[in-house]
């Protein structure tokens, strides 16, 4: 394992997402020649209606979903690896804190009772947020703020949630259930820009809040004694890194659904890539869970006739990835 | 720098695991706190560096209460060295030892190319240079406790804190740690360390606080403080000390050894 | 020592043969013998207290007349549209669990039924309870296993579990005449005169179904039907539907998208079912189907599909007969409409 010069994070930090990016934007079902993209951008800032229908398709369609992918990855990436860092551990995931199951009671209740469109993403991403303080509280009450207590704390916030989700089910219309279960599946086929502008904001914040603290992360990192002896505020800073993992990952999955492995894979990804070096791991993180999240969904639109739900792709190739990854990572953990 | 303690008390729950401690340690000496398993020398450390807050009683750096002192600036004056540390991932030995750096950047601050060269310094200071580009994993528990205190160096600190820094260490890592420890005590640091084996204490230690039951029982140069009948108020262990006169880089030391009386049955 | 060992054996072995023995036994074969939809031999004695864990059989039983002899059924049953309109009593009927979720397996058997309907899908659920409560438990469908299409099966077999066999062949013979006036047009239509439908799901516009019954009865070209494609349903892009471009786009009568919907969407303004306001709430299935509406879906379809064909075809009157017909209630189908808006 080795820290490769600058020119692979290079490597990682731009180029992995943006021609992920690029790829995404140009493939479709629908016919959409890359070379005709420039034009487009010319019309649309024309206003000219020559190209209407690709202008629509590129526009409405391709362009929030490539966003949103890139975003929905970015923010996983980078929370799962602060996370994993502040809680000391490689398994856990911003899901551990029991956002993926507030978010899905959220929406269920919204879906199972007809509360309209709107309001699912509403319900949804206060759920979501209810359940990260809830499982702060809760770890707080066993005394410190600990990583043991912060991961056992979100076990029993998830299922709590969990029981209260299968309870709804069980009351819900039969024709909404499938509604339920399929937004719980994580889909981007129906992104669209307002789904972008609900998300961006708060997504941003906590992810440029995060990489800005990226080296209390590190320090934190050691362990809360120690994090302690080098004068760090441990309880405040921990807070402060949770609240906002927790305001991105609620908003990406208020618009997409609960898609999984981004926030496991990537930070194991990013440290085979570039090692564990605490300045780069986080952005690292960024580019390489959006490039992931990026990749799968090409794969979820188009490698077949009809749309399988992204978190689907993400997992079926994410676990043999993680799997092989560990293997390998086992021999430098091992020392 | 002087440290001043005053009637220090602590109690676990309801047991108590420091008495009424009092006592005045200066600076440029390597003082151990020698005790059995129970005797709070681990409690008075923590105190010593805020990690415990004690029930009653203050502790002084200098003029200074320290739990006055804001955190950062706090950390800019005292180093830790734990007893354990679990490497939670593969960082690279140069980023440890950075990291002791920490208490001089603010929030949002990345240590800088300064900061490098001081930790590489900490580095090169304990001998320990070579190991910069390591994935810190990979070391001994020599390495890794050498390193630990290169990193509490970093914080360029007047006081250094260890918890018991020779144990689980074979033979020669314990001679190099204590060598470390002696060096840096020569420039000026105030080092207080635990320690549980008598022999290191007594060979290498400038100054010993024996502690028992959360009270100090003895504190004075080591080989006055350490002799037969207070190892056997310690430990209840019946003991025989050789004293050998050893010169040292020009000063007259007298060492102490230990040797347990055996009982043959 | 060694006698007490074989004594022992010999007693095991004895008590293992006795208890094959007894186990293997035949049941009485007192009844109606009937065979399910999945080829499994049941023997209904009596049929006063019945139990339904399906809405396709409540709907058929009800169809039958026998609707006062259900004592047990499951959630979806109680909340069907049509069910709750044309028999308001059914909601004093006990809940026994949900289809897709769990039964309450005591509950069913505080009711004491006679005979138990399921759904083919739940072989191990049927088999479960008829062992635990020893009441033949028959299985249905009304697109029986490895089917797409509907077939009125279903009907017949219910029939006579309940002893209604002459109403059920009335019922069969009713809809399948009807279903034939429509489909004896339609299907001298060519494929260069069907219009291509896309059909929604009731939950996601993005959701449609890969077969449909109603559709080509009526008709139409299901655009998502691919014959390689087993699953029932498919996600699909809006990029996807817009290259399809269908004539005609059909929106789940019960569910919660309106035509305006995606009138006023921009994005949705390209398709040509949108431009030409081709876009209707029809079908009426809920949880399946419902015997009377598998040919008012199809009539429906017929209608908007090819308006010239059917000119003198009155939807509402005609849906209006046939489930005064079937359930022996007037004016359901204009309640349907009105209440939900249905385009036809």
């Amino acid at each position: 394992m080795g820290f490769r010069s600058n020119f692979a994070s290079f490597l990682l930090f731009i180029i992995a997402p943006l021609s992920t990016l690029i790829l995404h934007i140009c493939v479709g079902k629908y016919p959409l020649a890359p070379t005709i993209i420039p034009t487009l951008l010319i019309e649309k800032i024309s206003g000219s209606t020559e190209h209407a229908l690709e202008q629509l398709v590129f526009f409405n369609i391709r362009l929030p979903r490539a966003i949103m992918a890139a975003l929905f990855g970015a923010t996983m990436g980078v929370t799962g690896a602060s996370l994993q860092s502040i809680l000391k551990n490689p398994l856990v995931s911003p899901y551990t804190l029991g956002i993926s199951s507030g978010a899905a009671v959220g929406a269920a209740l919204s879906l199972a009772f007809n509360l309209g469109a709107f309001s699912t993403e509403a319900s949804a991403f206060t759920f979501a947020l209810l359940a990260a303080f809830l499982t702060l509280t809760i770890s707080r009450v066993r005394g410190s703020l600990s990583p043991v207590s912060i991961v056992l704390a979100g076990v029993i916030v998830s299922a709590l949630f969990q029981g209260a989700l299968t309870l709804i089910q069980i009351m819900a219309h039969p024709e909404n259930i499938s509604a339920i279960v399929g937004w719980m599946a994580g889909r981007l086929n129906a992104v669209t820009w307002n789904h972008v502008l609900l998300s961006t904001p708060l997504a941003l914040a906590g992810i440029i809040g995060v990489v800005l603290l990226r080296w209390r992360v590190y320090v934190l990192s050691m362990g809360d004694e120690e994090a302690k002896a080098l004068g760090i505020n441990v309880t405040r800073e921990k807070i402060i890194i949770i609240v906002l993992a927790s305001l991105a990952v609620s908003s990406v999955v208020t618009a997409a659904g609960i898609i999984g492995w981004v926030c496991l894979i990537t930070p194991h990804l990013t440290r085979l890539i570039i090692g564990s070096d605490p300045k780069k791991m986080l952005p690292a993180s960024l580019s390489l869970g959006a490039a992931f999240l990026l990749v799968a969904d090409i794969l979820a639109k188009s490698a077949w006739s009809y749309e399988i739900p992204v978190g689907v792709v993400a997992t079926l190739a994410g676990a043999p990835l993680f799997l092989y990854l560990l293997r390998r990572s086992m021999r430098v953990y091992g020392g | 720098m002087i440290i001043t303690i005053k009637d220090l008390t602590f109690y676990y729950n309801s047991i108590p695991a420091l008495r009424n401690v009092s006592l005045k340690i200066p600076s440029g000496r390597l003082v151990t706190i020698l005790g059995p398993n129970g005797s709070g020398k681990t409690t008075l450390l923590k105190c010593l560096c805020r990690l415990l807050k004690p029930r009653a009683g203050y502790i002084y750096f200098d003029e200074q209460l320290i739990w006055r002192v804001e955190p950062s600036r706090f950390a800019q004056q005292v180093g830790y060295v734990p007893q354990t540390h679990s490497p939670p991932f593969p960082y690279r030995v140069i980023d440890v030892v950075v990291s002791g750096r920490t208490p001089y950047l603010s929030a949002l601050e990345m240590p800088s190319k300064k900061d490098y060269e001081i930790a590489h310094q900490a580095l090169e200071l304990i001998g320990c240079g070579h190991l910069a580009e390591r994935p810190y994993t990979q070391l001994s528990g020599g390495e890794l406790r050498l390193v630990l205190i290169a990193r509490a160096l970093a914080q360029q600190p007047e006081v250094l804190l260890l918890d018991e820094p020779t144990s689980n260490l074979d033979f020669k890592n314990k001679i190099v740690v204590v060598n470390v420890l002696k060096n840096l005590a020569k420039r000026g640091l105030l080092i207080v360390a635990t320690e549980h084996d008598p022999n290191i204490a007594a060979m290498f230690s400038d100054e010993v606080i024996l502690m028992k039951n959360g009270r100090i029982i003895a504190y004075g140069e080591a080989h006055e403080v350490i002799n037969e009948d207070t190892i056997k108020d310690l430990y209840g262990v019946d003991v025989e000390t050789i004293s050998l006169e050893n010169h040292d880089n020009n000063r007259n030391r007298r060492l102490k050894f230990i040797i347990p009386k055996l009982q043959h049955s | 020592m060694k006698k007490t060992w074989i004594a022992i054996l010999v007693a095991i072995i004895a008590s293992c043969t006795v208890g094959f023995l007894m186990l293997g036994r035949p049941q009485e074969e007192a009844g109606v013998k009937i065979v399910d939809q999945l080829e499994r031999e049941v023997y209904v004695k009596r049929a006063e207290r019945i139990v339904s864990l399906w809405p396709e059989a409540t709907r058929v039983l009800f169809a039958l007349g026998v609707g006062n002899r259900v004592v047990g059924v499951d959630s979806a049953s109680r909340t069907c549209p049509i069910l709750t309109r044309a028999f308001p009593q059914i909601v004093n009927i006990t809940d026994v669990g949900s289809v897709g979720g769990t039964f309450d397996v005591e509950k069913i058997a505080e009711l004491k039924p006679d005979v138990i309907f399921a759904r083919t899908d739940d072989r191990e659920l049927a088999e479960s309870i008829q062992t635990k409560l020893n009441v033949p438990v028959i299985c249905v469908r009304f697109s029986p296993p490895g089917k797409r299409d509907w077939s009125y099966d279903i009907i017949s077999i219910i029939g006579a579990a309940v002893g209604r066999s002459q109403r059920a062949d009335q019922l069969k013979a009713y809809l399948e005449e009807k279903l034939s006036e429509i489909t004896k047009i339609t299907s001298t239509i060519p494929d260069s005169g069907k219009p291509r439908v896309y059909q929604a799901r009731a939950d996601d516009l993005l959701k449609t179904l890969v077969w449909s019954s109603e559709i080509i009865y009526g008709g139409g070209i299901n655009v998502a039907y691919n014959p390689q494609q087993q699953a029932p349903w498919i996600s699909v892009s809006l990029e996807q539907v817009i290259l399809w471009n269908p004539d005609a786009i059909i929106l789940h009568g019960f569910g919660r998208f309106k035509p305006e919907d995606l009138y006023s969407d921009p994005n949705w303004q390209t398709i040509k079912a949108v431009k030409e306001r081709r876009v209707y709430k029809l079908t009426m299935g809920w949880v399946g189907w419902d015997p009377a509406g598998t040919v008012i879906q199809t009539m429906q379809c017929a209608k908007v599909f090819h308006p010239d064909k059917f000119e003198n075809l009155n939807v509402e009157s005609e849906a209006n007969e046939i489930f005064k017909f079937v359930y022996g209630v007037d004016g359901l189908y204009s309640r349907l409409k009105k209440d939900y808006g249905l385009s036809v």
